[in-house]
Formats: structure tokens, C-alpha cells, sequence
């Protein structure tokens, strides 16, 4: 499915620099919230470009956007100081790929809307 | 609040059904309910449904379903949790009865997938996880739970042979039923070797892409026991549902299910029983990594001994504990709206001891979970007979 | 007018590679003709999500961390490039955005063959220089093709290179600049053709040599200097033969040359070409150090800096990866079939 310009436009603070909200608790909600647990208030708050694999996968049967892809690793990472995202792990060969691996964040293109449509940009990370 | 008797259950040999319409499927099932309860009409109806319009490009569908089961004017409503849609069907047809608003309501699911491509079909399943931060990386389903399998994996020792000894049992129950779309056993060494999926997940370690309906009629227990009566009576004694974050990488935890621990406890509080006194159950096995998940999170086991409980044959028709006496969602179908009605008419059949060449030996009391998603939802149903 | 400098830089190489005997056994050509010839031994290749914008983007946040400034502080940001990946639809935006440099920067797109990323760099000294902004950025980034078969699919090849300009913590101080330019026909790429057309031999002496001899010289007579005045010399490289030769004929020894002399294994990356040469002589440059810069864009034409070193470049060259380091370590080698598809050389339903 296409993904059309007010969407796309409006996660780009959070697909382009990991823009996410810390209560005074310490939590990392990301992407930000109208609403925290609690009533708690929260700070805009940039996430860092480094982590640790959490767990992952190798997707070997993808969404059609992207099955040039495929074979890819995706995990889930925990980035050093708070916040966690689901990404593709990539520029690493996918049986390389461990949990508590080391990796950081680059600016990707996640996908591309056939020849005629937008181009999607946001995270991936890399072994650090 | 009343309590609600199932007096009717139906549904259809699942399977690719290239010649059936959303609407003849959910038909069928539901005159099958009405004849096995012995009803002509209802007063209102819920239906399950993840996703008419992604899968059939077809929504409103509570009025169209009313209609062509030809109980118009009736009350109807399509209820979406996406995978625990027709468990939620349930539960709320359960709160309609119970609360005395209406005497006869017919619940179920339906759900056509193969109207569209398999690629299509993995998108559409993919919008039950938070479509911007989960699916926009290209994580698909069998990506999320094979994300907990892995997890669960360095946790606790979990194996791949475990996670597959669950596709061979459920395959097993299933070649005994006939309505199921894969009524075959398969080997140990074929789930192993078979294709690929998300790792360490294979294509037999994950349920299929199913065309199906179920449907239930419940009705107050006293008007069961005067009007009913052709069947033993079928009780729900427990409804239990919570939810969880939808994004997999917000839980604390990858390795339980906490929506699924969280409905069961509810339902067993209001059951006034416990994990000990359930004598089988029918739970979410999308992939058989939930499976081992869930039979931990209802309590049946400790976290971390669903694998080996399911090894040692604990889990089979003639263990401690059976699961998935239908085939579960692996060898039965999993039509992903239709799933929770059908997990009641299995509990509901092997109550009666109508379930056939799958029958278990008396058995008193069975639980039904459902789940939406990676575990953002999750509803729990037990049944009793009296 | 202040003293205007490099005060961050950043490079960006893509992982995977080709080697040039790939593409010889694809096409049954002779890969020694290539790698002996032209120099060419392998090249870069981006990854199938890599592309122009990412790449700039990457360098520029390795400039910025050198630089040791925010994004947010980045006044105009200049992107060359004849790879930009929408025909309508600036590559600066999204670069801007990625960097947090909205919504108060100015943004433009550049083209001009090889030669666009050190006119960014050009565009945003001169505007540091006549106190618009305070920071710059100027980055030249490219994923570019050569046909199947023609002999630019040997060096087209995939890389970014990010300088940021400003006045406090130089690192590098712009002496002098000078361009020199004519409209030269050499090599162009029409509106929807998906590979561009050179002009063979006559790409060598009336437009590589021509332009960057001419303003190598231009801007050693403007700051009356020799080679003997400069310890590193970069110059566009097309290929590893040519900014050999020019280096040669303007009098420098071949090591003043080597050290921004990448091309042999990275292939040209076009608009990313000088400007990386000049990143890998940054990371191993000493204060004090003289660098002249010499870029060619076909069309033609080239722009040349005279940069001096400060002591500052001690502090920042090990903020971010090496170009060197990235060049030589972590390489995933590619085959042709794989090459073809990362590179959309395949015919495919859509």
C-alpha cells in the first residue's frame, strides 16, 4: 500500500532524527505521546545512534515493498540511553546477526513507491 | 448477570475456498450454528472480521452478513481486535446475554484471504502491528514472533525441535478433523527442513492463510435448560480480556504474553477455578512459538517449560494437558477473524462429545485464547458442561 | 572579511564493492586493460538503500560531529550531485531534515557532471565568507551509473563527501579559490536517459586536462605558488590515470598525489570525487600542511581551493570513520548478477 504525503510527512521528525519524549521518571517514549502513564509530563528528547541488538530475526518472506531486500535481518534495538526501535539490520550478512550486538544508526531509504511515487527515508543500523 | 449457555455451534470445511464469496462462507457457518441450536432467528449478532476491507476490499459487513442470513432486522455489529476479533465476537455476544438484553445472539468470524496475493495478504496482517514503527521497518508477522522465538530461545534454552514438536502434534489432531484445510499429519523432519520464513521460524512452524467462518449461538442458561435440550449444556463460565502495547519492542518482555496471562487470570477469577482444574484448551497457535507462549502465560506450565511440556507429549490428546485438539490454528486454518469462534465450537464439541475421532475422555472443563497481533490483545473464554 | 575555513569534514563510502574483473568476464572484456591502464581495480557500489541523499546525509552528520556543532546551526546546506534521486524534489530538504537544520537554512540542488560537490563547497564559502550565515554545509555525493558494457561502468561508483564551512575552529583555512570553466561537450546525460554519453578520447586532453591544468595554473599564479609550495595535491579522478598525469605535468612528485588518490578501488564517484580525496588527505594531514584541491565537472569545468592547515585538525580527525579506513576495511564484494540488481540493471515487470 502507498504511503501518501501527510503521513509520511508527518513521522518525519521520528523517521529522520529519532525524535522521541523522557519523563522525568526517566522513560523513553518513542514516538512521542499526547498523553503519558500516569499524567506524567515529558521533554522532547533525541534518541542516540547507537544500541544493542534486543532480539532479532531473518525475514525471508517480506511485504512487497520490500522484497528486493530479502533475505534481511530486522531486530529490535535498545539504544544507549533509552528507547527502543524495530529496524533492519543491514550491511552485515544476516547469519552474522546475534542479540546483545553492538550496532548504529544510519539514514536510509526504507522503501520506494514504485518509479512513480515517493521515496521513504528513515532508520536502519549498522554493525557499530 | 445471567449466566449464558452455548446451545449452537457451526462452521464449514476451511480451507482456499476459490468459489465461496465472504458472504456465502459466513452463511454457511452461521445456518449450521442456527440448525445444530435448532433456531430460525436471532435478535442480534457480533462478528469477527480483522480486516474486510484489506482482505475483501468489502466493509460494513454486519449489515451484509445480516442480510443475506436472512435475519433482517436484527441487530448486528462487525467487532475488530484483529487475530482475537471473533473471540471478542464471543465476548461480547457473552455481555449481551448475560446482561439480559437479549436472549438469542448468534457470534463468529469470518475472514477471506485469498481474494488477494500472498504478498498483499502479508501486508494486510501486517497493519495488526503498529503499522508506523513496526511494519514501516518490514517486519511482517512470523518477523515478530520469530523476534520472541529467538528471545525465548536465549532465555530459556527453548528449540527449534520444540517449536516444531507443536506443528507435528497439532497436525496430528488435525488429520482427525475433517472440516480442518490441512487434515494431515507431517513429520518432525519435514516442519524442520521446511522452507524459510523468519528465522527460526519455517513455513510449518507458522499457521496458513485460510478462508473460513465460525459461528456460535448463545442464549441465558435458564432458557437453555427448557429450550435447548438436544445437547449437553454448554456453559461459559469465564471471560477474560486485556490488551498489551502493540508495538512488540514496548513490552518489557519478549518472552510472555502478558495480555493472554492478564485475560486469564480474569476468566479464571470469575470461573473461580484455576490452570490446574482446566482439563484441555485451544490456544493461539498462529506460530507455534505462541503456542509454547501462551500455555506458559495461562499457566499450564512455568515460563520457559512450554517447549519441553509439548516434547514430552504433555500437550497431545492423550497428555495432561491437551492443546489443540482441533489442529489449533496450524492444521485447522487460521482465517484470522473466524479463529476465536472456532477455538469455542472445538471446546464446545469435545464437551459434548461430539469431536469424533478426536474426542477426549470426558472432559469437564476446556479454555479457549485468542489472540490479536504479537499479544496486544488477548481473550480468554472457559467453558463448562453440566 | 573573516578568515573562512573547513571546521568539519565527513566521508561516507558505500560497503560493497565490484571488482573490475566482474565486469570484464561479464561483457568478455580484458580486465587488465582496465586495471592497469586506467587504474581501475575495483569500485563502490551503494547498498539497494542507498542512495544520494543517504550517503550525503551520513557524511554530513560525520562533518557536523567533526565540526562539533549541531545540525540546527547549519545556515545553507549545498548538495552537488548528477545523481539526485528525484528529477523534482530537492535532495537538500531531506538532507536539511535528517540534519535538524530546518527550518531556517537555505537549500539548493546542484548538477554539474563531477564537478557539483565542490561547487557546494564553493557556494557555501563564499556566502560564510560575506557573513550571511555562520555554518555551511557543502557536500558532494553521488551514486552514479555508466552503461553495461561502457568503460565508465568500470569507475561509476558511489560515495559523499561533507565539509563544514565556517569562521571559529578552522581546521583547514581557505587561502584562495578560483574556478575556470567552458562550455565543453564531453560527456552529458539527457532529461529520462538512465546513462550518460562521453565523448571517448576527446574527454581527456580538451576537457579533463584542459580545465583542471587551467585552473591548477590559474590559481598558483593567483597565489603565486609552485607545487614545491604544497604538500598534498588532490585533483578530480576519473579514472587513476588521469589525476596521475595532471599531478605530473603541474610538477608535483606522485606522493603529494597518492594520499587523495582513491579511485583505483573506489572508482569515481563523480560529484563525491575531489571532495573525497580531500577527506583522506584531512585525516592524515598535519598542521601547518598546504593542500591545492583541483575538482572537473565534464561541460566543463573545474574549481580549485588552496587550503592550509590548522592545529586544530589533531583534535577532530579521529571524531569520525576514516575515509582510508572505510575505503580498505568491512568490503562485501558483489557479483555481476547481484551488482545488476542493486543497480536497477535489470528488466523487470513493474
Amino acid at each position: 500500500m502507498k504511503i501518501r504525503s501527510p503521513r509520511y510527512h508527518r513521522e518525519t521528525p521520528q523517521r529522520y532524527r529519532l525524535e522521541a519524549a523522557k519523563t522525568k521518571s526517566g522513560d523513553v517514549y518513542f514516538p512521542p505521546r499526547v498523553y503519558y502513564p500516569g499524567g506524567q509530563t515529558a521533554e522532547p528528547f533525541k534518541m542516540s545512534d547507537t544500541g544493542t541488538v534486543l532480539t532479532f530475526t531473518v525475514i525471508h518472506t517480506p511485504p512487497p515493498e520490500y522484497s528486493d531486500l530479502a533475505p534481511y535481518a530486522l531486530g529490535i534495538v535498545e539504544l544507549d540511553g533509552g528507547g527502543r526501535i524495530t529496524t533492519q539490520i543491514v550491511d552485515v550478512d544476516p547469519a552474522e546477526v546475534k542479540i546483545g550486538m553492538r550496532v548504529k544508526v544510519e539514514f536510509r531509504k526504507i522503501r520506494t513507491e514504485g518509479s512513480e511515487g515517493l521515496l521513504c527515508y528513515g532508520y536502519k543500523v549498522v554493525p557499530e | 448477570m445471567r449466566e449464558v449457555a452455548v446451545v449452537g455451534v457451526g462452521m464449514h470445511k476451511w480451507g482456499e475456498l476459490w468459489e465461496t464469496s465472504i458472504r456465502d462462507m459466513f452463511v454457511m457457518a452461521a445456518r449450521n450454528a442456527m440448525n445444530d441450536a435448532g433456531v430460525d432467528n436471532i435478535d442480534s449478532m457480533y462478528i469477527g472480521c480483522m480486516s474486510g476491507g484489506l482482505f475483501a476490499a468489502q466493509e460494513h459487513l454486519a449489515s451484509m452478513l445480516a442480510d443475506y442470513l436472512g435475519v433482517l432486522p436484527a441487530a448486528a455489529a462487525r467487532v475488530e481486535t484483529a487475530c482475537a476479533s471473533a473471540g471478542l465476537a464471543v465476548r461480547m455476544g457473552w455481555m449481551e446475554v448475560a446482561s439480559g438484553i437479549s436472549d438469542i445472539v448468534l457470534v463468529g468470524g469470518v475472514e477471506k484471504m485469498t481474494d488477494i496475493t500472498g504478498d498483499e495478504a502479508t501486508f494486510a496482517l501486517s497493519t495488526a502491528a503498529d503499522t508506523e514503527y513496526e511494519g514501516y521497518s518490514g517486519v511482517t508477522f512470523p518477523g515478530l514472533y520469530a523476534m520472541m522465538a529467538n528471545a525465548h530461545m536465549a532465555k530459556y534454552g527453548t528449540t527449534l525441535e520444540q517449536l516444531s514438536q507443536v506443528s507435528v502434534k497439532n497436525h496430528a489432531n488435525g488429520a482427525l478433523n475433517p472440516e480442518a484445510q490441512y487434515p494431515f499429519p507431517v513429520s518432525l523432519e519435514t516442519v524442520m527442513n521446511s522452507t524459510k520464513v523468519a528465522e527460526p521460524l519455517r513455513l510449518l512452524h507458522c499457521s496458513p492463510i485460510t478462508d473460513g467462518a465460525a459461528a456460535v449461538i448463545l442464549c441465558p442458561v435458564e432458557l437453555a435448560k427448557t429450550k435447548f435440550k438436544d445437547h449437553p449444556l454448554v456453559v461459559i463460565t469465564g471471560s477474560g480480556h486485556a490488551t498489551d502495547t502493540i508495538a512488540l519492542h514496548s513490552r518489557a518482555d519478549f518472552t510472555t504474553i502478558k495480555a493472554a496471562e492478564v485475560a486469564a487470570k480474569k476468566a479464571y477469577a470469575m470461573a473461580g477455578v484455576g490452570p490446574a482444574d482446566i482439563d484441555f484448551a485451544e490456544v493461539h497457535d498462529c506460530f507455534t512459538i505462541a503456542e509454547i507462549m501462551v500455555t506458559e502465560a495461562i499457566g499450564f506450565f512455568e515460563p520457559g517449560q512450554g517447549g519441553p511440556a509439548c516434547e514430552r507429549g504433555e500437550t497431545a490428546r492423550d497428555g495432561s494437558k491437551p492443546i489443540n485438539t482441533s489442529g489449533g490454528l496450524k492444521s485447522k486454518g487460521h482465517p484470522v477473524g473466524a479463529t476465536g469462534a472456532a477455538q469455542i465450537i472445538e471446546i464446545t464439541r469435545q464437551l459434548r462429545g461430539e469431536a469424533g475421532k478426536r474426542q477426549l475422555k470426558n472432559p469437564r472443563r476446556g479454555l479457549a485464547q485468542n489472540m490479536g497481533g504479537s499479544g496486544g490483545s488477548s481473550l480468554v473464554h472457559i467453558l463448562e458442561v453440566r | 572579511m573573516p578568515d573562512v575555513g573547513i571546521v568539519g569534514y565527513g566521508a561516507k563510502i558505500p560497503r560493497y564493492r565490484i571488482k573490475a574483473e566482474s565486469i570484464a568476464l561479464t561483457w568478455g572484456a580484458d580486465a587488465e586493460n582496465y586495471k592497469k591502464g586506467l587504474q581501475l581495480k575495483e569500485k563502490s557500489v551503494p547498498a539497494l538503500d542507498q542512495d544520494t541523499i543517504t550517503l550525503a546525509v551520513e557524511a554530513a552528520k560525520y562533518a557536523l560531529k567533526r565540526a562539533g556543532i549541531d545540525g540546527s546551526k547549519i545556515g545553507a546546506a549545498y548538495v552537488g550531485s548528477e545523481s539526485h534521486p528525484y528529477a523534482v524534489k530537492p535532495t537538500g530538504t531531506i538532507l536539511s531534515e535528517a540534519i535538524g537544520a530546518t527550518p531556517e537554512c537555505h537549500t539548493a540542488d546542484f548538477e554539474f557532471a563531477c564537478k557539483a560537490g565542490s561547487e557546494a563547497m564553493y557556494v557555501v564559502y563564499a556566502q560564510v565568507k560575506a557573513e550571511l550565515i555562520e555554518y555551511g554545509l557543502g557536500i558532494g555525493a553521488d551514486t552514479s551509473q555508466g552503461a553495461p558494457g561502457d568503460a565508465l561502468e568500470y569507475s561509476a561508483s558511489a560515495g559523499a563527501a561533507a565539509y563544514v564551512f565556517g569562521t571559529k575552529d578552522i581546521i583547514a583555512k581557505v587561502d584562495y579559490t578560483y574556478a575556470f570553466m567552458t562550455d565543453t561537450p564531453d560527456f552529458w546525460r539527457r532529461e529520462h536517459e538512465h546513462y550518460p554519453q562521453h565523448a571517448g578520447r576527446f574527454t581527456g586532453e580538451p576537457a579533463y586536462f584542459k580545465h583542471t591544468l587551467g585552473a591548477a595554473n590559474g590559481i598558483m599564479k593567483k597565489a603565486g605558488m609552485t607545487a614545491d609550495d604544497f604538500d598534498f595535491a588532490v585533483f578530480h579522478q576519473p579514472n587513476g590515470k588521469f589525476p596521475m598525469a595532471a599531478g605530473k605535468r603541474l610538477g608535483f612528485p606522485r606522493e603529494k598525489v597518492e594520499t587523495g588518490w582513491l579511485v583505483p578501488w573506489l572508482g569515481n564517484t563523480y560529484s563525491g570525487a575531489s571532495p573525497l580525496g580531500l577527506s583522506a588527505v584531512l585525516d592524515v594531514a598535519k598542521p601547518g600542511n598546504r593542500i591545492l584541491m583541483v575538482s572537473f565537472g565534464s561541460g566543463a569545468g573545474s574549481d580549485a581551493f588552496i587550503f592550509t592547515v590548522t592545529d586544530r585538525i589533531l583534535e577532530v580527525q579521529d571524531k569520525a570513520p576514516k575515509t582510508r579506513k572505510q575505503l580498505d576495511e568491512n568490503k562485501i564484494y558483489l557479483d555481476y548478477g547481484r551488482y545488476a540488481k542493486f543497480r536497477g540493471k535489470i528488466l523487470r515487470n513493474s
